[in-house]
Parts: C-alpha cells; structure tokens; sequence
C-alpha cells in the first residue's frame, strides 16, 4: 500500500467517523476508565441503542484516555446536530437519560456536561479546551489519546499518522538523526539524555543486526503515562519505534511491556498486525529497502527492568539485572548487537517530530529542555489524572491550576516527582520551573513523570519509609550498596517512625544516601535514597519531632501514639477516655481525666481549635466526633471538685508573669508539684485573652473565672495591676525568684500602616474587643468594614453586629479557603449578616474632619506561591475601589508589648521580630528566665498557650529536680478505670446547638448551647476508641 | 595483539587492550580491593570495592568491568575513593555475620578456641565454616574500616540448606558477589544455580527451589571452591580446615583420569579440587567429593588375614605372603587367573600381568572402571571362572559372587574394603588406593598421566604394586626386583587405553561410575545413595523406640539453638541449679550430658537448650514436638551450692545462657544480690533476656560485635562491676569452653572466687569411664560426679582442651552425609557417617 492510498483510505473512514449528522458516542475505555466503570456504561450503551433500533445508526467507540482520570468515566456524545459534549462521571444508571435528551432530542444534559468538544458552544459549560485543567496543557505525546478509536489506524493516519515515517524515508538517516537533534528532545525515561544524539552512537556502531527497543516497563507506583500511550494511541509509538529503527539502521524492534498492562499489550498487538497490513513492517517497507519487524516481550513487574542493561537481559530470558556500563547498548546490547532504547513517551514524541517538524517541537518548553513532558497527577489534588505540559511550566502551575489544589482544602505539604526514587519537594519550591536540571537541583528527578501531591496529613518520614520499603524489595540485591542500603534505611526509619529513633540515624542515613548514590551499580540503587535525602533535607523538623518528642506532627506513624486525637492535642488530653467516661455516665471521672492535663476544661469546651477533630479517624467514615462538644458537655455537667490548696514542699519560688492562659497554666502545673507561684498581671483582673479579646457570646466571663478561682484555690497568688516593668523591674524578681516565666502575649494590634489610620473610628481588633469585654465599647456607626481573615476579624465582625452596626463586611486579601479564622467561625459570621470581601486590600483610609469616611481598596490577584504554598496575592493596579464606612477595625496581626524596662537586655533574653527567643524547652538566654504563649510563638490557638505553659512548667520542675540531682516527678496515677464500649455504626456529628442567628446578634448572651444528655451520649458513642488495643 | 598505556596512581602500565582497569592494575601490582571479581570469571561488578576514578569519567566506576583505554587516567587511591570503600565495606559486611572480625577477643579466641562448630551454622562467636579461607576477612583486616556508619548486622534468618550431598549452604554468610552461579554458568552452560528472589531475599539458588540433585547440579564443587566466604562449603572437607598441603595427582575412578588437586590435612585427603575453574578440569561428584570419603571409608581393612582352623586371623605381612605363596604354589596354569581392576596404576596392572602369567602360567582378568565380572575381559575366561575351569584366584577387588565363590578351591584377595569374598578367602591382604597409591595412569586419550601419592593408607594397606611384587617374589618369580611404582614404569609395556565412558560422569549424575574395585561407592559414601546410584542390598536396622521422654515443646527461637521441654517428671522432682541430663536420643545414639536449665517438678518436665554442633546435637535438634527421646539420665553432678554469699555476677554466654537461669533464680532467692551478664556474638543470638532479668537485681548484655548491650564479653562486664568498687563474692560462669577460661583468667587477680561449669567429654556421667576427667588444682576429678562446677582457677585448662579435642577426626567422620535426612524421622544412614552405627 503507498502512503498516499493510505491516507486516501483513511481519509474516507474519518470522515465517516466525524460526519455531521450522525450521532456517535465516544467512551473513555482506556483502564483508568474501565476502572471507573466504563464497561458496564458502554453495555448499557449498547443495550439502550438496541432497544431502540438504533445500533446501526449510532456508532459507539472505545477510546484512550482523555486525562481527566478524576471524571471517569467520560463519555462523549455527539448530536445529529454535530454538538460534541462531554461528559463526567457518566453512570450506568444515568446512560438512558443521556441518549433520551442528548442524542434523542438534541439538548444536552447540561447538568452532567463536563465540556464541549470542537466547534460548538454551551450555556454554562466550557469548551475542552477552557477546562482548568486543560488550559495550561500542551497536548503532543497525548495527541490523539480519547480522540481517536485506537484500534483504528485509519483514524491514525487521518489526523497525520505515518507521515512523519513517510518525511523519515525520503531523508538520509544522518538527516533523520540531526533532526531528532534540533528538536531538543530529550529521553522521557526519566534520565533526560539527548535523543539524537543516542540514535547517533547505536548508528555509528557497525553491525548486521541492530535494535530498537522501546521500554514500556512503567513500573513507578503512581505513574501511568506509558500505559495511556499505549492504550489510547499505539500507533504514535510504533511510528516512533520505525523511525529510530531507520536512522539508526536497525533491523528488529521490541516493546517491553509490562504484563499487568494487559490491554496495551492487546493493543499493540492489533497496532502491529495493521502495520504489517499496510506494508509499513517487514522486508522493504513501502519499497524503500528498510527492513524492520517488531516484536512485544512481556516483562514481569519487577521495578529494576526499566533500568535499560536489566530490560535487555529480561529480553534475553536472563534474570532483570543491570550490568555495569561500558559498554553501551549503543555498542554491544541486546544479544550483544547495537542497541537502542527509547521510552514510550519519547517514541511518541519522535512521530509527532517527525511529522510537525524540529523547530515545532523546540518551540515548546526551555532552552535546556525542549518540548513537554507528560505527568500523572495523584495524591491528595482535586484533579488526578494523565497532563502534558511544556518544560519550565512552574510546579506551583502543575499542582493548583492544572491540578485544582489539594483535595479538601488542607495544606500542601510537598509533591514527590519521579517515582519511589525521586525527591519530596517542599512549599518553598513550588515556583520551580519544571525541567530535568532544576528537578535535580532541588534534589528530585523528573523520572518517568509521577507527581505525587502530599498534604499535612502525611508523615514525611512515613512517606519516606514507604518509598524505602518498595526500593528495598525492588532491589535487584546484585550490588552492596542498593541491597544493603535500602535494607538499613527502611529498617532505620521503621525504628523512628515506631519511637526508636536516635538523632544520630540522622547522619547515619545521611552517609548511608551518599554511598548509595555514589557506589551503586545502576539507577535504582542511585536514586533509591533520594526519598529520604530530600525529606532530611527539607523536613528535618519531623524527624527531629519523632526522635526527641516521640510525636508524629502529621498523627500518622500510630506506634507513637494510641489515638491520633490526644496525639494532635498539644496537651494530650486524653480524649478517648472522658468520651467513654461520657457514655459510662461517669461525668465526675471525666471531669478528673480533664483537669490531669488541663486547667482551663470549660474554655476549651468552648473556643479550642480541637486540632483533635482535624485528625478524628472516624472523620475516615462520616464525621469527625464533636470532641470540644463532648468536653464541653462534661464542664457543664459534671460537679466541679472544690480545688484543695496544696502545701508548698519545696523551697525554689517561681515568678510567673501574664495572667492569661499560659502563664495560669505554667502556674497550676508548678503549683502541683509544691512549688511556690506568684502570678504578676498588668490587667485589673486575670484571663489574658480569653477575658479581653474573646468576646461574651463565645466564652461567658463567669465560667473563665470559674476555673481561675479553682487556680487561685490551690494556692496560686495572683497579683493584678502590676505592670511589670513600670510598677515592679525584672531586675527585682530576679533577686526574689528561682526562675521567671515570661507569658505576656501578644496584645497589641499591628497597624495597617496606611494613609489615615489615626483618623477616629479606626480600632485595632484586640483594643476594640478589650472595650466590647470591658463593658466600655465605642460606638461604631452604620457601616464597619473590619480588615483581616483571622478569629480576631471574625470576632470584631461579629461584635460590631452585636453593637448594631447594620452593614458589616469583612475584607480579605486572599480567598476564603485561605482564611486563617476556624471555619464555624466563619459560617457563624456569615448567618448573622457578615458579608465578605475577598481579594481586596485596604489603600487608604478616607476621613473628614479626622473621622473616618470610608476605606479606598484594591483588588488583589494571586500570583507565585508563597512559603506556606499559599498563592501570593498581589494589587492589581488601577482596581482602586472605595467603600463607605463609619468604623474601620483592623485585624491583620497581633504583636507583644515588650515593655517591660531595660533590666530585660541585661537579663540576657533575646527578642526576634518582637518575639522571645527560646530554646526547644522554653528556656530563653537567661538560665532562669523562661516564655512561652503567644509571645513566643505570635498569636495561636488557647490550647497552643496552654501547652506553652504547661512545657515549661515540666521543663522548669526537670531542669530543678536535674540541678538537685533529685528523681523527675511523676504524677500519682488517679486509677480511673476506662471502660470500653464498641463504636456506633455510620451516623452523622449529633449538630451542636446554636442560639438562632436573629436571636443571637441581639446581644452577648453565649450563642453555642451546650449538648443534652441524650445528645451527648450519642455523639460520644461514635468513638471508634482508636486506643483500644484489645484485653 | 594490541598493546595500550594507561596512567594508574602515576605509574605507566603497558597491557593488552581487552583487559580491564583492575586486571591492568595488577599487572602492575597495584592493589585494588575487590570479593567478586575473579581472574576465572567473567565481570561482574556486584560488590563495587574496586571503584576508582578515570579523569573524564563520571562518577566511581568500577575497575573490574572498565576496559581499559589508551591514555587512561586512573586514580585508586584517593582519600574519598578510601572512605566510601569503607562505607561500602561496612554495608557488605553488615548483611554478613561478622563478630568474627570486630571481637575484641579475636587474637585469643583464635589461639584458644576448639575445632569450629561442625552444624553448618556460623552462630557462635563468628565461628564460620570458612574461617581459615574467608576472603572478607582477609580484605577487611587489610582494609581497617573504620565503621563510621556503625550499622547493626542484619541477620537473615535463613534456614541452613543441609539435605543436598555433599555440600552446605548457609546464605546467612552470603554476600551475594555471584561468583557460585558465574562459575556454574562458566563450566556447565547452563547454571543448576542462579541469584533468585529481589532485594532483600536475593539469593543463590535454583530454579523454583529444587533440590541440587534434582536441579542439574552435577557437584562439581567449583561453586564450593570459589566461594570467598563460608556460605557455601565442603561439609566434610571444611572441618579440617586449610589443608597441609594440596597434590596435583590424577583422578582414577574412570577412564577419564581428571587431574585433581587432593587437599591434605594431617596426611589424610580431605578432599580433591579442580585444578583450574573452567570447563575442562571441572570434576564429577566421585572425583571432587566421593573420593576422599572413599579413601577415609571406617571400614578399611588394616591388616593382612589368613584363615586358620576357618577363621580369618590377623598376622604380619611376611606370613601372609608366604601363606599365600604356600596356598597358590600348587596351582601354576590354567586353573589360575588374576582379576585387576582397570583403576589399578600401570604398574600394578603390570606387576600382576607378570605374576599371572610369567610366574603362575595363568591368566590376566582386567575388570574396567565401574564395573563388575560380568563386564570383565577377557570374555572367555571369566566364563571359565564361572564355570569352575580356573579354580585358585587372586582377586583385587570384589568381583565374585557366591556361586563363583564356591567353585574357587585357592582364594587370595587383595582389597581396601571388607566384601563377602572375606568369607571364602584364605588369605586377604589390605589395600592402599587411590591417593595412597604412587604411580601413572592412562587414560582414554592414551595420554599417560602421574599418580601421586600424598596420604598415609591406613593400618598396614599396601599398594597393589607391591603387594604383586612380593607375591610374584614369594612364588619365585625373577626380576621382581624394584624397589617402587617409578622403578617399574619405563618397564611397562605398550597398553592400551582403557574406552571412553559413552557419557562424562563429568556431565551428569547418571553417568557416574557406581563401583570402585567392585565395591558400590555408594556403600562407603551415603551421599551418593541420595543421588541415586547403587548400593549392595542390606537389612533394614529398626530404628524404632516406642517408649522414651516425651518432648512437649520444641523451637528455634534463634538460629540454632533449639529449646526442648521434655516429660521427666522423676528428673524434675529431683532437679537443683547446676545439674545436668545426659540424653540419647535414640537407642543407638551416643550419650550427651546437656544442663537443665529449667524444669517444674509440679508439670513434671524439663527444659533444654541445645545448640546444635554435631552429629549427636543434629540428632536432638532434628526432634519434633510429640517425638520421644529414647533415655533421659538424671539429675546428675553436683548442684551448685546455694546459700547467702552477698554479691553474686553471673555471666552465660551462647547456651549457657539458658544454664545460669536456674543458678540465679536460686541465688536470688536465697537473698542474694544477683548480677546477671548475657553474652551473645550479635544482637540476634540473645534469648531469655527478660526471664534472667526478672530474677536479677541488676542486668546487663555484652554482644562481641556491640550490636546490642556492651561490645565485648562477660569479662568486659566483670571488670566494669570491679571498677566502679561494686564487691563481689562470688562469680558463675557458663558458656563454651573458651569463654569460661577466658573469663576466669581475668578474674583471677580480683580473687573473686569464679564458678565455671566444665563440659568435657562425658559418656556415663556417673564417674564410671573416666571419660570426663579433668585435672582441678593439680587433683584428678571427674566432672560427672565432682561437678560440673569448679573453680575456674584451679582448672587446667589446657588440658581439659587437648581431651576435649581427642575425637575430632571421629566427630567429623560421623555427621550425616546423606542428603536423605531431612531434619525428622532420626537418622536411617548405612554407610561410613557413624562408626557407632557399625559393628565394629
């Protein structure tokens, strides 16, 4: 056959494929989507058509994989009006509806319409190419993947196929190969070498009998590219593997797939048997005197066989073991002749080359790295799936825009490329441009192209310890250092991750990486430690936070911890017991098992950010458990034991200074192992935070002073209005006590640092809310704009209602998913009449007369991703809008008022950016001065400054004791026994109740009601008791 | 042939091209460090200690697969080459056993230490199977790693493949360098053993995990030879340990006359080796494995016999050759013949050429390799012997069967094993074979080949050559006059080659010869029955004990020492701390004494630790829950005196582990402070940690590669206690043999009095053989009756090692053989594997 009958022939068919008139339905039946489900959609397909009579008249094709893993199955339907819609997540059920409306009657259902393919338009849906995901994309490789019927060459040639082969046999081969280099492409195996200039060595080599071999052993868990090439358009490959076949002078072909790809290997199959069919295989193909045959081998699995010495020796029938290197295949290959090996995506990428040119193709991407490059996208991202982007596209591009972000909104945490043996790249690079060097620079490779999105609920160490594990069983074991190496990692970081870890594995798997990296035999062994390399590099923290503190920051690695709920709290309440103490009815108990590890059980029944919650397991089933409500519920409930004042025992005094939450909390753990405490506050009465910038409604006044009475009751002096500094020197409490405890807050509102801010009517969120505490609020007029997205703004939001403002609107610069503030916070605010502006900043306060007018903005944009892999928002000039406003509150940031007289420098504590500088233990500088809350760490959560206070009680009783040579103290067990009840079966959160949102902005009254009895019991009976390790 | 220069470490180097980086180095003797490069074999480049750096080469390449080039830069000595060797080093031998090497004790253990374990498991102390030819040692001793990445040892828990002929294999030891399969590959083509398995359970072995015999292993041996570590070995060969001396010799067992090298320890062969790894001087199994057995048979006959009054009576040579000249006198012609075997050298074969036929005017059988009578030429005569036409014989082998027997009125043998022929003989003469022979063969090329002496026969064996000369002499021949085999081979006439065999036993087990002089190889070399080769049929010995001790309960909770827990309820009751049961386990078992170290007199059992060393220990080690052992004496020795002494140390090492328990238990309660020490060569052979613990006051554990606890011994511990001023009253220590003089050598000077529990050979433990004497403070006392336990200062160590070491040979000669044995069922052997298993 010659190319022009060929073309000829497939001209007719796709037009017969793409004619106007005739409705067609194409199905997404690569695996992804048979994973999906695609099979039964297409039975019913069929089922349906022929029920109707129409089989004949509406053609039904399988075909590749369109990308969009995440919305199979898709189907893609056109009318006899030529409207090619697509669509998502089609089920079974849903099939007669599609053919009822779209192909019956010509309107497409839009609700399940993803996009509209080709020409066409839609209300409301976007056209293929709008798609977010698709926007960013280069499709080349992908060309014809769910366009196309693969087993169909016809539709192959028709959208170009084998005319690149048919340019390739009217070139010399040395033109071929200068061509392959002037298109920059690059080997997409992973290792990046210049594919022009590998054909030129196998075609240098001299020989009878020459290869081609194409790898299409994809054995990276996550990475599914090849297969979709493979799947979706097999013939892109096979073009590829006769042109390489040509210029190199090559005589035999051979795939190497993998078995468990068993329709690729279908498909190729078919692919060949067409090729041979057309003359494009065999003896003097289309008369030219190349000679080229293919053949497919099936690999076994095993990881190494992608390394290229260890697929020629699978070909062999030897076992998949890498030899050393020289010599090359190029020179000596398979069964010792020249030997080329491409991958599947290169091969792909050669034909398209081939076919549009050099110059085409080295339009795309960097001037290192030409072209695009597939990745498969999975992980924790919204859309996971098959993309092909240009080279140097940023990463943060790939994640959040192609990508969608991280499913359910939770932070990012890093992003794995390259398989088991790539690198963990944190938030810090995430505007990297994606190409081979940079990849390498960051201590990652690109690989064969997995992406693995990794969000705060992983362990890096565990990430690691699972890469190491599929390394260390896909080790050849041929060389001492991969085999031995991945053993010793895998084991070292079983060891930390189950509790232990020792600092000095740190180094140890640091050495153990370099002579792995360095003395290995093959790639595998080579790369094998980058998993680990790059998480010491860029996550050391969690290291360090399982070896020194035995905690998993990310609540995964389960020996460190029995429930991942007391594990996330800072102060290990011990959340399945006072739940099960719930259900046993024995609300006393639970009340005890509170106040072992916490002072303030009623507030944080209340306003606690439960990161509890955020790690409930049962959240894995339907909801997390209301744990705050459930503690809430106990404080309530439970009688309040008179607090027996406690004998001083020992003779060491300790100054504490800040009556807010930390310092109470460092106070009470001290004044429980018999030390003497006075507390000094500036304040006319203690609380700190809680009392003056937690508004009524959330925390009622007498249930704070509740629990600082019990504090007060074993014996804790509390003295109120001395301002330390002003009123009593540092200097002074030195002489007096043993040891300080600094935990003055962070109380001071920071400026927004624009044009007008002294004008009246603009308050600092902590300022005003400490007036709306005291009883004393200002007024606040018709209109208030509050500035910020954190608890604070929330508060100032939802207090202004409260003093009758009628229109109050928060304005934020990023979007709400960024929001700092808790979520039922923001939900809350939003019922009681708050609106919100997002992606606005203020410019410039508007006065008269020294009062405030109204607030000048600008929209924002979001830009490069920030440290905190947040889009870095920006001002879009000339957006400047201007709002009308009677009060403005700022709420972008707190700060400490270190005001405490000069005897602080001499002390030797130390301030950075205005916060205290402390070691890991609390301990400043000064030997005897300590900090912690809010000073130390900027405005946090309650429970954060109640754990800072409680460390540092631990730490000032240890270092004591450690100084006295004396034993550490341990806490008489109280001898609650916790029963055990199984768990309830699926049931949603028992709603916490609420005060009705008209009711409740009428004043401070609290607005949460607290659980019945009744309610309370059913919620604590969904506890899973991760705990319970059985009798 | 081309030439290249290369630059390496400044040096000009001058080789062909085609040869490696590493091969190059060499040539100019530069060093460079490397397991699994062999000059036999090709590259490989698995273990990368050979890594240097080529300017303009990315990277370590590794020396051993780089072809050298013209202009080469090579450098092999950089400090950052060094280090990571040293790290790479520290990998290799991390997944390798290796307190043999980092042991603080390692230069006295050498000097003092007993044979190493014959179990096929390095699990004690480092001893390894392959001490004295380890390659890794040798590197790493020249290489001083400086263990900077202080990783622990990963052991693999891996079975030891005891159950193939011939060999062990423990890849427990295995560094993976491929240098086993590589040279399978090499020699067979197709390799009978292959790496198997990924990663971490990588391993060499065969397809689909068959057995050697059934794999295509035709037990060359080669992987054996030129394994670098212990995890392949020689199981009867590797106890001697390196031989004395190796012989190049010829092998006669065939017409192929292979040249060997026969390894010589103490003037006994041990075994015999390919002269060269490749395909043309590989071995057959007889010739690598079966020979020496074969040589060493217990059953050689050692001395002349004459019949007298119809019993075969021992007498000197002199007088048997004259009887036997007396008995054939009368029989010169055609009634007498000569039945040689075609593995005889030329000169015998000649020598009894001339006496048949100069001397006597008889004739000359000549029986060929592997074969009977009835394959024997010439055709005509050996039916006139069976025909009773010649009736006096002198037969070198055991070539008649009963019926030809009968019709023989003058019989002469002449043979190295006893044979039915012994019945009807007058006179048997004792034969010297194979290695203990000197002379030439020819094999079927025609090529005429040296036969070299190099052991001792046994008893009063002597060549055929001689014993012909002597015969020829006393029947008046002339010219019978040499005085050697050398002296007689320029005389030798023009023979003819023997025939090929149609199929190398080289290339396949069954084309292996069956029989040497008649005899089945298989008779005297058990193995071989597993392989399916013949042997004579015999009656089955009934091995079967209905009564005996239960065993309760039995595991291996660390490689290979296994915990017996055994019904006796009469031992139990009497039981105290220190004493000890001797056990057999079947009716035909030796007696082994082995401490209680735990027992419940309410249950009515016992419990054992048994590491499993030899034969007997095989034997008990090989038993199942639910098996019965056939005797349990006890208790027997002395206890151990409990009573208040105040600070009582403790230290038990290996499986003495499990004997101080019971000592400390009693001590503690007894009001003692108890400070228990366990003692282990790595982390993973540590058992009962927290049972000890439980009845201390104070615990430690001391490993001798520092995996786990303090690195070092009990000793270290001891003297820890000593200088931070704890007052110690008395110190108990049980382990082997070496560790218990160890220790009391150490504690001598703090006159702490120190409590060793002494283990030498026992049979009776009841003071009865005297076999258990040991000589305490200058005093004769047995350890059966006056201990086990004495002061380690007043024992004569020195001598209670000699005796301990007295039946090492025999130890050797009795572990099982034969490949049939799979760990349960007992022993079923028939052949050379036990003495005690024959009557003697």
């Amino acid at each position: 056959m010659s190319f022009t009958r060929m073309k000829e022939k497939a001209r007719l068919e796709w037009d017969d494929f793409s004619s106007e008139g005739r409705p067609r339905v194409l199905i997404g039946s690569a695996t992804c989507g048979r994973a999906a489900g695609a099979l039964e959609v297409l039975e019913v397909f069929r089922d349906e058509f022929r029920k109707r009579g129409m089989s004949d008249e509406v053609k039904i094709y399988e075909v590749g994989c369109l990308g969009l893993c995440y919305a199979e199955p898709l189907v893609e339907i056109k009318d006899a009006k030529g409207l090619r819609v697509l669509y998502r997540g089609v089920m079974p059920r849903t099939v007669p509806k599609l053919i009822e409306k779209h192909v019956l009657n010509g309107e497409p259902h839009e609700r399940r319409a993803m996009a509209v393919m080709g020409e066409g338009q839609l209300k409301d849906v976007p056209s293929f190419a709008d798609l977010p995901m698709i926007q960013n994309q280069v499709r080349i490789v992908l060309r014809n993947c769910g366009n196309i019927d693969p087993t169909n060459v016809d539709h192959y040639v028709a959208r170009g196929g084998y005319s690149g082969f048919e340019r390739c046999l009217a070139m010399s081969p040395e033109e071929v190969i200068e061509e392959m280099k002037a298109s920059g492409l690059r080997g997409r195996g992973g290792a990046g070498f210049p594919t022009g200039l590998k054909w030129s060595f196998a075609r240098k080599t001299k020989s009878d009998d020459k290869y081609v071999v194409c790898n299409a052993d994809e054995g990276d868990p996550g990475a599914f590219m090849d297969r979709s090439v493979l799947e979706g358009d097999p013939h892109a490959v096979l073009e590829g593997m006769l042109i390489a076949g040509y210029a190199i002078g090559a005589n035999h072909g051979y795939v190497y797939c993998r078995a468990e790809y068993p329709l690729a290997i279908e498909r190729l199959k078919i692919a060949i048997s067409q090729m041979k069919e057309m003359g494009v295989l065999g003896e003097n193909v289309m008369g030219s005197g190349f000679c080229f045959d293919v053949k497919i081998k099936m690999g076994a699995g095993a990881f190494v066989c992608g390394e290229e010495t260890s697929l020629m020796a699978s070909i062999e029938g030897q076992r998949g073991m890498p030899r050393s290197k020289p010599p090359f295949p190029a020179v000596s290959g398979l069964f010792g002749k020249p030997t080329n090996i491409n991958n599947v995506e290169t091969l792909a990428a050669v034909s398209a080359i081939m076919e549009k040119g050099a110059q085409w193709y080295a339009g795309y991407g960097t001037e290192k790295s030409r072209g695009t490059k597939t990745f498969a996208l999975a992980g924790k991202i919204n859309r996971t799936g098959l993309i092909e982007v240009p080279l140097g596209i940023p990463l943060s591009t790939i994640i959040f825009d192609v990508g969608g972000g991280i499913l359910h909104n939770k932070k990012f945490k890093a992003v794995q490329t390259g398989g088991p043996s790539g690198g963990c790249i944190p938030p810090e690079h995430l505007n990297l441009p994606v190409d081979y060097e940079n990849l390498a620079e960051v201590g990652s490779i690109m690989g064969s192209g997995g992406m693995i999105v990794i969000d705060e609920d992983s362990c890096m160490v565990d990430v690691a310890k699972y890469f190491l594990g599929f390394t260390e069983d896909e080790s050849c074991g041929k060389c001492v250092p991969c085999r031995m190496g991945t053993q010793h990692l895998r084991r070292i970081l079983t060891d930390i991750t189950e509790g232990r870890g020792h600092i000095k594995m740190l180094d140890q798997m640091q050495l153990i990486g370099d002579t792995m990296k360095k003395g290995s035999l093959c790639g595998l062994g080579q790369t094998a430690a980058n998993p680990v390399l790059s998480t010491l590099r860029y996550f050391k923290n969690e290291y360090e936070a399982h070896i020194y503190d035995h905690k998993c920051p990310a609540t995964v690695c389960a020996e460190l911890f029995l429930s991942p709920c007391q594990h996330a709290c800072p102060i290990e309440m011990d959340v399945p017991a006072y739940i099960a103490l719930v259900r046993a009815g024995r609300l006393e108990d639970a009340y005890r098992v509170l106040k072992r590890t916490n002072p303030f059980p009623s507030v944080c029944g209340r306003v606690c950010g439960h990161y509890c919650q955020k790690k409930c397991r049962r959240a894995q089933t339907d909801e997390p458990v209301a744990i705050r409500a459930l503690k809430r519920f106990i404080t309530d409930n439970a009688p309040h034991p008179r607090a027996e004042k406690i004998p001083v025992t020992r003779k060491e005094r300790i100054a504490v200074i800040g009556a807010g939450p930390s310092g109470l909390t460092c106070a009470y753990e001290l004044r429980r192992r018999g030390y003497e405490v006075v507390v000094f506050e500036a304040s006319p009465k203690p609380g700190g935070m809680l009392r003056w910038a937690i508004p009524d409604y959330r925390l009622p006044p007498e249930i704070l002073e509740k629990e600082i009475q019990e504090i007060v009751d074993m014996g804790v002096e509390i003295r109120t209005g001395i301002k330390v500094g002003d009123v009593e020197s540092l200097e002074a409490l030195d002489r007096r006590f043993d040891h300080i405890y600094l935990a003055v807050g962070a109380q001071k509102s920071v400026p927004l640092m624009i044009p007008g801010e002294d004008a009246g009517g603009v308050y600092g969120a902590i300022e005003f809310l400490k007036t709306v505490n005291a009883g004393t609020p200002p007024p606040v007029g018709r209109k208030v704009a509050v500035v910020g997205g954190g608890n604070s703004a929330i508060d100032s939001a939802r207090s202004a209602v409260r003093l009758g403002a009628e229109d109050v609107t928060l304005y934020y610069r990023r979007e709400e998913k960024e929001m700092p503030a808790l979520q039922e916070e923001i939900d809350a605010a939003r019922e009681e009449g708050v609106k919100f502006e997002f992606l606005s900043s203020p410019t410039r306060i508007i006065e008269a007369g020294g009062k405030v007018k109204g607030l000048e903005l600008v929209r924002m944009k979001l830009g490069e991703v920030d440290g905190s892999a947040r889009k870095r928002p920006f001002p879009v000039g000339g957006s400047e809008f201007t709002i009308e406003a009677d009060s403005i509150i700022s709420a972008i940031g707190q700060e400490a008022d270190l005001e405490f007289g000069p005897g602080r420098r001499r002390m030797g504590v130390e301030f950075v950016s205005n916060r205290i500088k402390v070691d890991k233990k609390g301990r400043s500088q000064s030997t005897k001065v300590w900090a912690g809350g809010d000073v130390v760490t900027g405005p946090a959560m309650v429970i954060d400054a109640i754990q800072g206070g409680r460390d540092a009680a631990m730490a000032i009783d240890e270092s004591i004791r450690d100084q006295n040579g004396e034993e550490l103290w341990r806490e008489t067990p109280d001898g609650i026994e916790i029963p055990y009840f199984e768990a309830a079966g699926e049931m949603e959160m028992v709603r916490i109740p609420m005060a009705p949102a008209k009711e409740r902005v009428k004043d401070f009254r609290e607005v949460e009601k607290g659980y019945s009895k009744e309610e309370a019991m059913l919620e604590a009976s969904r506890c899973l008791r991760c705990d319970f390790r059985g009798e | 042939m081309t030439e290249i220069t290369l630059t390496i470490d400044g040096r000009s180097v001058t080789v062909e091209k085609g040869k490696t980086v590493l091969e190059a180095a060499r040539s100019a003797g530069i060093e460079i460090p490397t397991i699994c490069a062999h000059e036999d074999l090709p590259h490989y480049g698995s273990c990368r200690m050979c890594i240097v750096n080529i300017e303009g080469v990315r990277g370590y390449p590794t020396s051993c697969t780089t072809p050298a080039e013209d202009g080469m830069v090579v450098r092999t000595q950089t400090e950052e080459l060094r280090s990571l060797r040293a790290r790479i080093l520290e990998l290799m031998l991390s997944g390798h056993p290796n307190s043999c090497l980092v042991c603080d004790h390692r230069e006295d253990c050498e000097r003092l230490r007993p044979k190493p374990t014959k179990s096929g498991r390095a699990t004690r102390c480092g001893v390894c199977s392959n001490r004295d030819e380890c390659e890794i040692r040798g590197m790493t001793f020249q290489l001083e790693p400086e263990y900077e990445l202080e990783l622990a040892t990963i052991y693999k828990e891996r079975a030891v493949e005891k159950y193939d002929p011939f060999m062990d294999r423990d890849y427990n030891l295995c560094v993976l360098c491929g240098r086993c399969w590589r040279i399978c590959e090499k020699i067979h083509g197709k390799p009978a053993i292959f790496i198997i398995n990924r990663g971490k359970n990588a391993r060499p072995g065969t397809y689909f995990n068959k057995s050697h015999v059934e794999s295509g292993c035709t037990f060359c041996g080669a992987c054996v030879d030129i394994c670098p570590t212990g995890a392949l070995s020689d199981r009867y060969a590797r106890w001697y340990g390196f031989p004395d001396e190796e012989v190049k010799s010829t092998c006669v067992l065939c017409a192929e006359g292979c040249p060997i090298w026969t390894q010589v320890s103490e003037f006994k062969t041990v075994a015999n080796r390919m002269t060269g790894f490749n395909r043309e001087k590989r071995l057959c199994a007889m010739g690598r494995f079966a020979y020496a057995q074969l040589v060493n048979s217990p059953d050689r006959l050692l001395r002349p016999l004459v019949r007298e009054n119809g019993e075969l009576i021992s007498v000197d040579w002199d007088e048997a050759i004259k009887r036997a000249a007396e008995l054939l006198t009368g029989c010169r012609g055609d009634g007498f013949a000569v039945i040689v075997s075609a593995s005889e050298t030329r000169e015998t074969r000649f020598l009894y050429k001339r006496l048949a036929r100069e001397v006597m005017k008889g004739h000359m059988i000549n029986v060929p390799f592997g074969g009977c009578l009835d394959d024997a030429e010439p055709r005509e005569l050996v039916a006139d012997l069976k025909s009773g036409k010649i009736k006096s014989v002198i037969c070198a082998g055991n070539y008649l069967d009963p019926e030809t027997i009968s019709l023989i009125e003058a019989l002469v043998v002449v043979d190295f094993l006893p044979s039915p022929l012994l019945e009807a003989a007058h006179v048997a003469l004792p034969a010297a074979v194979l290695s203990e022979v000197e002379g030439t063969f020819k094999d079927h090329l025609g090529e005429i080949k040296a036969v070299i002496k190099s052991s001792v026969a046994p008893g009063q064996a002597r060549g055929g050559w001689r014993v012909a000369r002597d015969l020829a002499r006393a029947l008046g021949g002339k010219g019978f006059d040499d005085e050697s085999p050398r002296a007689v081979t320029p005389d030798v006439e023009k023979d003819r080659p023997p025939k090929a065999p149609k199929v190398s036993p080289r290339d396949g087990l069954d084309a292996l010869p069956v029989r040497f002089r008649g005899h089945y190889i298989a008779d005297a070399v058990c193995a071989l029955e597993s392989m399916g080769l013949p042997t004579a049929p015999r009656t089955k010995a009934d091995q079967a004990s209905a009564g005996g001790f239960l065993v309760v309960e039995k595991e291996e909770p660390i490689p290979n020492f296994h915990f017996l827990k055994i019904e006796a309820p009469a031992v139990a009751s009497y039981a105290k701390p220190g004493q000890f049961v001797i056990v057999m386990t079947r009716e035909t078992s030796e007696r082994v004494p082995f401490t209680l170290v735990d027992w419940d007199a309410g249950e009515g059992t016992i419990t054992l630790v048994v590491e499993e060393v030899g034969r007997s220990s095989r034997e008990v080690a090989a038993l199942k829950k639910g098996d019965r052992i056939a005797h349990v004496t006890g208790p027997l020795g002395l206890p151990f005196p409990i009573e208040k002494k105040g600070t009582v140390a403790l230290g038990g090492g290996c499986y003495g582990i499990g004997a101080i328990y019971p000592i400390a238990k009693a001590l503690k309660e007894a009001g003692n402070k108890v400070i228990t020490t366990l003692e282990a060569s790595s982390h993973y052979l540590l058992y009962w940690a927290d049972k000890i613990a439980a009845v201390s006051d104070e615990f430690h554990v001391a490993t001798k590669d520092g995996s786990e606890g303090r690195k070092g011994g009990v000793q270290e511990v001891f003297m820890d206690l000593i200088e931070r001023g704890e007052k110690i009253d008395a110190f108990v220590a049980i382990g082997c043999t070496f560790m218990m003089r160890m220790v009391s050598e150490k504690t001598r000077d703090s006159g702490v009095p120190t409590y060793v529990a002494l283990n030498p050979i026992m049979v009776d433990g009841t003071g009865m053989c005297g076999a258990c004497r040991v000589s305490i403070a200058g005093d004769t006392k047995f350890a059966c009756v006056d201990g086990p336990i004495f002061n380690g200062h007043d024992v004569d160590w020195d001598e209670l090692f000699s005796r301990r070491g007295a039946y090492g040979v025999v130890e050797i000669e009795a572990l099982p053989q034969d490949a049939k044995i799979k760990g349960e069922g007992g022993h079923k052997c028939h052949g050379s594997c036990s003495r005690d298993d024959h009557q003697r």
